[in-house]
């Protein structure tokens, strides 16, 4: 459904480049909760931007569905992006719009009409549990509600693939389980591929089948979630499995 | 106080009035695209481009430089091509919205700057094409601080069109200028001050009630 081959990403500053990704190869089938882990710097939200190119690869290959989508142009990506949603850490919702207008914002950015509009946001909205805050604004919801408004946005175009960018880091425990178990219902129900960026190895525990492990922009460790963390083998992911927080 | 004076000091009233929003919507109809494109070609922004951002922003600079009283004199022959004359009410319009739009497209651009960047970069991996995101969320996301920016604007301007009457365009400023420095009456030159001030405290006022009721963050 998703591969990477040999992606590399480098930016350029001012008198240096840092190289974010260095050759990346990853395949992610149909129905995976892929999971993504590294600390802050790794490289992962720059990896999980290649997928819908928000960020553009500086070499290597980006393919959706056959489909190798690295040389489109920004206006040919449009169709393809509505097709892959994304949810964020720090949720991005438009503080202008009420909790309807905001999962209604991709449907109406395709053009549907007032109609199909308001029939598919009442059942997205009834999918998070969040009927009664239609007409709120964001400022007015929790952490956990905005990140639910966020997911029924992402889901509003019907798409196959849902990106989430750290989308738990924000959230208390008991938040992050019931957004966790959300997720998981989609991906089971809607039979949505997702793939998920945390530093949270309970995330990662809770939901994924596979897991790859990213360490300065480089895949150091892939495979079956309970395979890699029963005998894992870099010391990054010994480390991630294993955190302490004593300081000395 | 006679008849004749409350006239002339309704009349300078109603001029101030109307060369400030005329011209302050034109600066608004000038600068507002101007800041977008400002906006939008600075680095990282959806339409990157470093030349296009330099030029642009090499006549905003340009044109925020010229003192107001000079811009209204060296833009006589092109006011005189656009309205067909070079005194009056109508020909101060000219200059001051060309003299406010490139403070408007800077004031734009620093609301547009508040947006956080993430709510943009959700739009794009939502399939939103630049003009769509425009619309649909910088203009929106930025409204309250748009509305400031437009007070913010038409007081300035209540100020640029006292210099009007260098141009035969009337107004409160030139009532005062007229009966105050040259004539020296000082009752007349101090309504016209307060009057000024009135005016000032109406457009901010009301434009704190509109941004505060368009808020919603």
């Amino acid at each position: 459904m998703i591969k990477l081959e040999q992606v590399n990403k480098i930016f350029y500053k001012k008198h240096k480049q840092i190289h974010a990704l260095k050759n990346v190869t990853l395949d992610i089938k149909k129905g995976d909760i892929y999971g993504i882990i590294g600390y802050s710097g790794s490289g992962k939200s720059t990896l999980v931007r290649t997928i819908n190119m928000l960020e553009r690869p500086t070499s290597g290959r980006v393919i959706i569905n056959h489909k190798s989508i690295e040389n489109l142009s920004e206006n040919e990506l449009m169709p393809i992006r509505r097709k892959i949603g994304m949810i964020f850490q720090h949720f991005n919702l438009l503080s202008s719009a009420t909790v309807f207008q905001n999962i209604a914002f991709p449907l109406q950015l395709a053009g549907l009409s007032e109609e199909t509009i308001k029939e598919k946001t009442d059942t997205l909205l009834d999918l998070i549990d969040l009927e009664e805050k239609s007409g709120d604004y964001p400022a007015a919801l929790s952490g956990g509600q905005k990140q639910r408004v966020a997911i029924a946005r992402a889901l509003a175009s019907d798409p196959e693939i849902l990106l989430c960018d750290e989308s738990t880091s924000a959230l208390d425990p008991q938040t992050t389980r019931s957004i966790l178990s959300l997720l998981k219902r989609i991906n089971t129900q809607l039979n949505i591929t997702i793939v998920l960026i945390t530093h949270q190895m309970e995330v990662i525990r809770a939901v994924s089948n596979r897991v790859a492990v990213i360490s300065d922009g480089i895949v150091v460790e892939e495979g079956n979630t309970s395979d890699v963390f029963s005998a894992p083998k870099s010391p990054v992911t010994k480390e991630l499995l294993n955190p302490s927080l004593i300081v000395d | 106080m006679t008849e004749t004076t409350v006239w002339l000091l309704a009349k300078g009233t109603w001029e101030t009035l109307v060369m400030t929003f005329t011209s302050g919507l034109f600066s608004f109809v000038i600068g507002l695209p101007l800041g977008i494109v400002l906006f939008l070609t600075r680095e990282r922004q959806l339409l990157e481009n470093k030349s296009a951002n330099r030029i642009i922003a090499f006549f905003v600079n340009v044109f925020r430089s010229i003192p107001f009283i000079i811009l209204i004199v060296w833009m006589i022959p092109f006011t005189r091509a656009l309205v067909g004359t070079s005194i009056g009410m109508k020909a101060a319009i000219v200059p001051l919205s060309i003299g406010a739009a490139p403070f408007v497209a800077r004031l734009v651009e620093n609301c547009l700057l508040e947006i956080p960047y993430g709510i943009i970069e959700a739009a794009r991996s939502m399939g939103a094409s630049t003009m769509q995101i425009v619309r649909k969320v910088l203009i929106p996301e930025s409204l309250p601080a748009l509305i400031n920016s437009a007070s913010l604007t038409l007081i300035t301007l209540v100020g640029y069109s006292a210099m009007g009457g260098a141009v035969g365009a009337g107004g409160l400023g030139h009532i005062g200028y007229q009966y105050g420095y040259v004539g020296y009456d000082a009752l007349i030159m101090n309504i016209v001050l307060v009057l000024l001030v009135l005016i000032v405290f109406g457009i901010q006022f009301l434009g704190d009630r509109l941004s505060t009721a368009v808020n919603h963050r």
